[in-house]
């Protein structure tokens, strides 16, 4: 506030405005979102896993026969629901990051040569990228479960199949446009080399399409990750997963509406957060970008 | 264009040669196949019959053969359950799953055009605020929560509508909209968004300053163009989208189609016959509706079309 | 004189924007007669073609808004009228070309198809008779074997062609005045001289009434009788084109004829008018063009200049001529 007295009203105004527009929520839900994650052991009450056979299927707190023991109720099996939904947000998040990270670089590897040689390299990626998008990867999902059993690396597997053509998709776009304009022929003229026209000049004029493309993706992945393990071909059932906690309570909704609840809560405002977050990026970053 | 067509096929065929391969290897990757396809309870004579059906003794090229030739044939295996062939499982429940896909479908453009397009006419408005604010959050709830919280109200609380199974219309309310609900939101979203960019336009202008009136502008001039991108990415993502959709609703919601089988055999009774005919199936319904699109793409844009 | 086919009163049509409201049309008044041409000149942005949508009441929504004024189109003014009312007039009474030919065609439909439409509306033709007055307009426009080619689409037309094509959409059902705004702008330059020489015949045929809209004098010179030239929103000099040429009034008017290159003088470097154009929502309250002006005085900032006329129909606004 002392700065803002010193500086031209106009400056300020230029200075706050954009503040003011920062999604704020979305952002302290995301941070929120991360910090549980890392302090999940410090942060939960009781033990994600642990089976209390005694305590089954109790209330929220603030409901009739609920107890401060357990603020969010328990499951089928006594487990605290807040813990569980408290660790699920290490899942989420360890399982969509490292999902995004391997077929994210993957797509950027194979596409930003292939977009900025052209010729036929580049059209055998496009093809190889329509059959990618073209293949329903959740079947491959459920296949996966049947052959090699459900696991983490089955989830991410099918994650990084579903991400990776996204990404080549847009990074090779984005890359034919860069390679179009002035700076890249000087640089040619100035003698660099292919490899470092690529990493010096045209990959960090990427970097803004790749955070909005990101945010978005994240949101689509953790959501894919939890369909998985709702459906039971995705993390294996005592982890607590989002998707599995809601699937736990799938058979018992009208008596014990809680158990599904908080999760799927867990899901919705992460992956709002993100998309909001996502939309905001975009408009900043790149309008032009579609969703894709 | 029959260019463009062919093209598309060779594509469609080669998609459906990947998952099919891509299917055919994971199960080699997962150790002994015989224990895959026979599934656990299976006796030494079945699964003898099955190393000769499926030439599990010789070398993996002549395997890969058998089986690519039993899959042209519709030869699957059989049920390690039911002892069924497994196609015939598959097909079996195939119509109840149609049923429900088409409707949704249907529901889907009923819902997401008109709102997108209505969004964009009158941009700003109190409606447009409304379709995108259900635009943001409809993107963000997982169909299979919001499944279990439609149980909640219309079966638990309201006993408006039944929890399960297929029987009456009533029955495929719930999963439509666990089905549509993705793919509302997003085309929805799209649509208006398309939509703006084509209102900008000169022809629009053009088209009012020939006096047409308001409905032809924005339903033909409008919607004719707007439609070009909305159907490219539109496909490529809902198409999907209704899939993972269907699984999910059919398995929230009982429904005797294949997406519940798909789920209950694979992950109770690890059936793999069924659910691999099952994949195959579902794989070749998606790839041949996303041909449809392309085709119908390409008669909308007279630019593919007289090419 | 007869009665004008269109009169302008005071028309001020204003965007509401962020910065505040832009005043685009900010009291232009003009008439045009009968069989005549009305050059409309001025550099990119001062309200040229805003004038134009707002005759047709086709300015963007919801951002414009035709605020105030009169458009008397044979004395009936067509600010009052119905919605229902003015789709009748376009394309029937009155018609406009665009500027680019290559994205005022519809993608999707048919060369055919985008003619015929206006004519079905506006002349109640069908099936075949409508398809046969549809080949004849596209001949009118010299659509080589116009009638093979009704049912191909725009991109497989060239530039030039499509706004012929343009052309004939706007004088399918014969209106009495044709607005053009800068129809010219976007094609090579020997087309450009035949596409302004088919106009200039269609119109010795037909006796449409034009609007000619332009920032480029020699078309001016080749194809109109009068001149309005338009400056921040106003018309600032308005003159038959003979006596803008040669006399004249508005210091404006004049830095726009000296910025003509001309081929029989020998010059060292060409004229140019100093400055930028006033940004439109910031207008100062007198003369827009007064910081531009090498002949302003203190005056001339503060107070708008009146309208004064200099001889039968030549008006100028500036306190020099006042």
């Amino acid at each position: 506030m002392q700065i803002a007295i010193r500086v031209p009203a106009a400056r300020v105004k230029r200075l706050v405005v954009p503040l003011r527009q920062v999604p704020v929520l979305p952002l302290a839900i995301l941070l929120l979102l991360v910090l549980t994650a890392l302090l999940a052991p410090v942060l939960a009450p009781g033990s994600p896993t642990e089976q209390n056979l005694g305590k089954r299927l109790l209330p929220p707190a603030w409901v009739g026969g609920g107890s401060w023991d357990y603020p969010l109720g328990t499951d089928l099996f006594g487990r605290d629901i807040l813990s569980r939904v408290i660790y699920g947000a290490r899942i989420s998040l360890m399982i969509s990051m490292t999902a995004i990270g391997v077929g994210g670089l993957f797509g950027i590897l194979v596409a930003l040569p292939a977009g900025y040689l052209g010729g036929r390299v580049d059209m055998l990626l496009m093809r190889a990228v329509d059959v990618a998008l073209s293949i329903p990867t959740i079947l491959i999902g459920i296949v996966l479960a049947v052959t090699l059993g459900p696991s983490y690396e089955a989830v991410i597997s099918v994650i990084v199949l579903f991400v990776w053509p996204r990404y080549a998709r847009q990074v090779r776009g984005e890359t034919l446009a860069i390679k179009q304009r002035d700076f890249i022929a000087l640089a040619k003229i100035a003698g660099s080399s292919r490899a470092r026209i690529l990493i010096v000049h045209i990959f960090p004029n990427l970097v803004p399409t790749l955070l909005v493309l990101s945010s978005l993706q994240v949101g689509a992945a953790i959501i894919m990750e939890a369909t998985l393990s709702f459906l039971g071909v995705g993390i294996p059932p005592p982890a607590p997963a989002w998707g599995v906690m809601v699937a736990d309570g799938k058979d018992l909704v009208v008596s014990a509406w809680w158990v599904s609840l908080f999760p799927g809560i867990a899901i919705l405002l992460t992956v709002l957060s993100l998309n909001l977050l996502g939309d905001w990026l975009r408009d900043r970053l790149d309008p032009k970008l579609r969703q894709v | 264009m029959g260019r463009y067509i062919l093209g598309h096929i060779v594509q469609a065929v080669f998609t459906m040669w990947i998952v099919v391969t891509l299917v055919f290897g994971l199960v080699r990757l997962a150790g002994s196949p015989v224990d895959i396809l026979a599934g656990e309870l299976a006796s030494r004579e079945q699964v003898e019959a099955l190393k000769q059906r499926f030439g599990l003794d010789k070398p993996l090229h002549v395997q890969y053969g058998m089986y690519l030739w039993g899959i042209l044939r519709g030869d699957f295996g059989e049920s390690v359950i039911t002892r069924e062939p497994a196609m015939a499982e598959v097909l079996q429940r195939s119509w109840a799953s149609v049923q429900l896909g088409a409707v949704a479908m249907v529901f889907t453009l009923a819902m997401a055009l008109p709102i997108g397009v209505y969004a964009a006419v009158y941009r700003g408005r109190r409606l447009d605020r409304l379709a995108s604010a259900f635009g943001i959050l409809g993107q963000a709830v997982p169909p299979f929560w919001l499944g279990i919280l439609l149980i909640w109200l219309f079966a638990g609380q309201l006993r408006w509508l039944p929890a399960a199974g297929k029987s009456g219309p009533a029955s495929f309310v719930m999963p439509v909209i666990v089905i549509s609900w993705y793919a509302v939101a997003g085309i929805m979203r799209l649509t208006r968004s398309t939509m703006l960019d084509v209102l900008d336009s000169e022809y629009i202008k053009l088209a009012r300053i020939k006096g047409l009136p308001e409905h032809s502008v924005i339903w033909k001039h409008g919607l004719k163009n707007a439609a070009i991108p909305v159907i490219t990415y539109g496909a490529l993502i809902f198409v999907g989208l209704f899939l993972v959709g269907s699984v999910v609703a059919e398995t929230i919601f009982t429904w005797p189609g294949v997406g519940r089988l798909i789920i209950l055999q694979s992950v109770r009774f690890r059936d793999f016959p069924v659910v691999q005919a099952a994949v195959i199936f579902i794989c070749f319904l998606y790839v041949t509706v996303n041909l449809f699109v392309d085709i119908l793409y390409s008669y909308l844009d007279p630019r593919i079309r007289r090419a | 004189m007869t009665q004008p086919l269109l009169q302008v009163e005071n028309l001020r049509t204003y965007f509401l924007s962020r910065w505040g409201t832009v005043k685009a049309v900010d009291g232009v008044s003009f008439s045009v007669h009968p069989g005549e041409t009305l050059g409309l000149v001025g550099e990119s942005g001062c309200g040229k073609s805003v004038t134009c949508l707002s005759i047709l009441r086709l300015v963007p929504q919801p951002a414009g808004k035709i605020v105030g004024g009169r458009v008397l189109w044979e004395g009936e003014d067509l600010l009052k009228k119905s919605e229902v009312e003015m789709r009748r007039i376009r394309g029937g009474c009155i018609s406009m070309i665009l500027q680019d030919p290559m994205t005022s065609l519809n993608p999707v439909f048919s060369i055919g198809d985008q003619v015929a439409e206006g004519i079905a509306i506006h002349r109640r033709l069908k099936g075949k008779t409508l398809w046969q007055k549809t080949a004849e307009v596209l001949g009118l426009v010299r659509i080589s074997s116009a009638k093979a080619r009704l049912r191909d689409y725009p991109h497989q037309f060239s530039g030039g062609m499509r706004q012929r094509v343009v052309g004939a959409i706007s004088l399918a059902c014969e209106p009495r005045l044709l607005i053009a705004d800068e129809p010219t702008t976007s094609l090579d330059v020997t087309i450009q001289l035949q596409y302004l020489n088919l106009l200039k015949e269609i119109q010795r045929r037909s006796g449409v009434a034009m609007i000619f809209v332009t920032h480029d004098f020699g078309i001016v010179a080749k194809t109109c009788d009068r001149v309005a030239v338009m400056y921040a929103g106003r018309i600032v000099e308005i003159a038959s084109v003979r006596d803008l040429f040669s006399r004249p009034a508005h210091p404006y008017t004049r830095a726009l004829l000296d910025s003509i290159p001309n081929l029989e003088e020998q010059v060292d470097r060409l004229y140019s008018i100093e400055g930028q154009p006033p940004a439109l929502h910031s207008l100062p309250p007198g003369c827009a063009f007064a910081p531009r002006c090498p002949y302003a005085t203190r005056r001339c900032d503060h107070e708008y200049p009146p309208e004064v006329s200099l001889n039968s129909g030549h008006m100028a606004l500036c306190w020099r001529v006042a």
